[in-house]
């Protein structure tokens, strides 16, 4: 070829070429064999979304780095978690008393009327934390954590006061231990430090638009292999009875009819 | 046979039959888009059933069985650019790497493939992309993560070369391309 191709001959043989490929037969049984044995991925399976610097700029949001451990799914069940919690004040992080409670107990501490999670799919079961701060008791928090298949978090209610004008921000660090009792280094992670505020300024998630949670889950195997995934989550935020709840899915897990569900069985 | 939206659809609602056809039915692709990242058969095949088993796990979470093609081409990306990173750092081990691509040779005529296999990745599989599988540029910016002014930039720079390539040799010209994968010359996007 002496001279230069068009575009639509380009085309032609670029197509021509692929397509004279020879295409090896397709094994669906060695699909399947790597589908049984391989792990989490999630990577790839999930492009991260752009989110502008603008956005990340503009929004006094917080974000959450969730720092998970999981191993095999054979032993996912075994997961036990470990909530750290940190308010981001004046742009330091300050840590926070995180306390596993019952629904009971919360509504006997926390400073504002408790609003129980309702109208979440009926398999879910949430933990339930209470996180504070001595200096700044008022500005005290609720977290319903629900975890979906492969213990994953799905979905995330926080409940604090309306009118409370605590830390602006919080941050979120998850440290899981996957495949039963902590004995020696299997399967043990190391505790991460926070990197991302999860939930954000006070006043700003009530204006509605533009008002997002982005979470970065990073992904630890046993075999040191580390994958990070990054949703961007736009909650629903709103106040019933003086108490301010965002509802933070993970994207994937809960339709808008579900969630609208949920918000109103929580504003009854 | 049905279509790739429908067997999508099924296979999304846990049809097992309806899973095995879509993947049987976009194999052919799969191959091909993986080994237009990789430029080698093997790897491109591993790549390709690596990308298919994830398909296995994550498509009950596909949401709109009409967006699955773009969805699929994605995950085959890139599991084949974690491939080739994995393959080129092994690669860089052994030897330092080059700053520059060479052009192919002096040969009077070049046939296409070879011509193809002298791109780097980015290029080869921006052009498969538009080419073999017609896809616009904005839905190539999507599956390769990259922006739209960047796709456009890497499909005029791989006609440039393949042009080039497949006309007078002396014509053809010499990009640069960084260690990190970006050419010279090549836009940014504004973050």
């Amino acid at each position: 070829m002496n001279r230069k191709p068009s575009d639509n001959e380009l085309g032609s043989a670029v197509t021509s070429s692929v397509c004279s490929l020879d295409v090896p037969a397709f094994n669906l049984a060695a699909i399947r064999a790597r589908h049984g044995t391989r792990t989490v991925h999630p990577s790839t399976l999930t492009p991260r979304p752009r989110i502008s610097r603008r956005a990340l700029v503009a929004a006094p949001i917080a974000i959450a780095v969730v720092a998970l451990l999981v191993s095999m799914p054979s032993v996912i069940a075994q997961v036990q978690g470990a909530l750290k919690a940190f308010a981001i004040v004046h742009g330091e992080t300050v840590p926070l008393d995180v306390q596993t409670v019952t629904l009971d107990q919360a509504r006997a501490q926390m400073p504002f009327q408790v609003i129980a999670p309702a109208g979440v799919p009926a398999r879910w079961a949430p933990t339930i934390h209470t996180l504070s701060s001595p200096a700044s008791p008022e500005s005290a928090r609720l977290i319903f954590q629900y975890n979906g298949s492969g213990g994953l978090p799905a979905l995330t209610i926080e409940e604090s006061s309306a009118t409370a004008k605590g830390p602006t921000g919080l941050m979120l660090s998850e440290t899981r231990v996957v495949g039963g009792a902590a004995s020696g280094h299997h399967g043990v992670a190391a505790p991460q430090a926070p990197q991302m505020p999860l939930i954000g300024a006070r006043g700003l998630a009530s204006s509605g638009k533009g008002d997002y949670v982005v979470r970065d889950v990073e992904v630890k195997r046993v075999n040191g292999h580390t994958a990070a995934r990054r949703f961007e989550i736009h909650p629903l935020v709103w106040v019933s009875h003086g108490t301010r709840i965002v509802l933070a899915p993970t994207p994937g897990t809960l339709t808008q009819a579900q969630l609208q569900t949920i918000r109103a069985a929580m504003s009854r | 046979m049905d279509s790739v939206p429908s067997l999508a659809a099924a296979a999304a609602a846990g049809d097992a039959t309806a899973v095995n056809d879509l993947l049987e039915k976009v194999w052919p692709d799969a191959f091909r888009i993986a080994w237009s990242v990789l430029g080698e058969r093997t790897a491109a095949e591993d790549a390709a059933q690596e990308a298919c088993a994830r398909t296995l796990t994550a498509i009950g979470s596909l949401r709109t069985p009409e967006a699955f093609p773009a969805w699929f081409y994605r995950i085959v990306v890139n599991e084949a650019n974690r491939r080739r990173r994995t393959l080129r750092n092994a690669a860089a081990a052994a030897e330092e790497p080059r700053d520059t691509v060479e052009a192919v040779g002096n040969e009077e005529r070049i046939d296409l493939e070879r011509a193809l296999h002298a791109l780097e990745p980015p290029l080869r599989v921006v052009i498969v992309l538009r080419y073999y599988l017609r896809l616009s540029g904005k839905e190539i910016a999507t599956i390769v993560g990259a922006s739209a002014m960047t796709v456009r930039w890497r499909l005029f720079v791989a006609r440039r070369r393949l042009r080039a390539m497949l006309s007078e040799p002396t014509t053809s010209p010499r990009i640069s391309m960084h260690n990190n994968g970006a050419y010279a010359d090549e836009p940014q996007a504004v973050r």
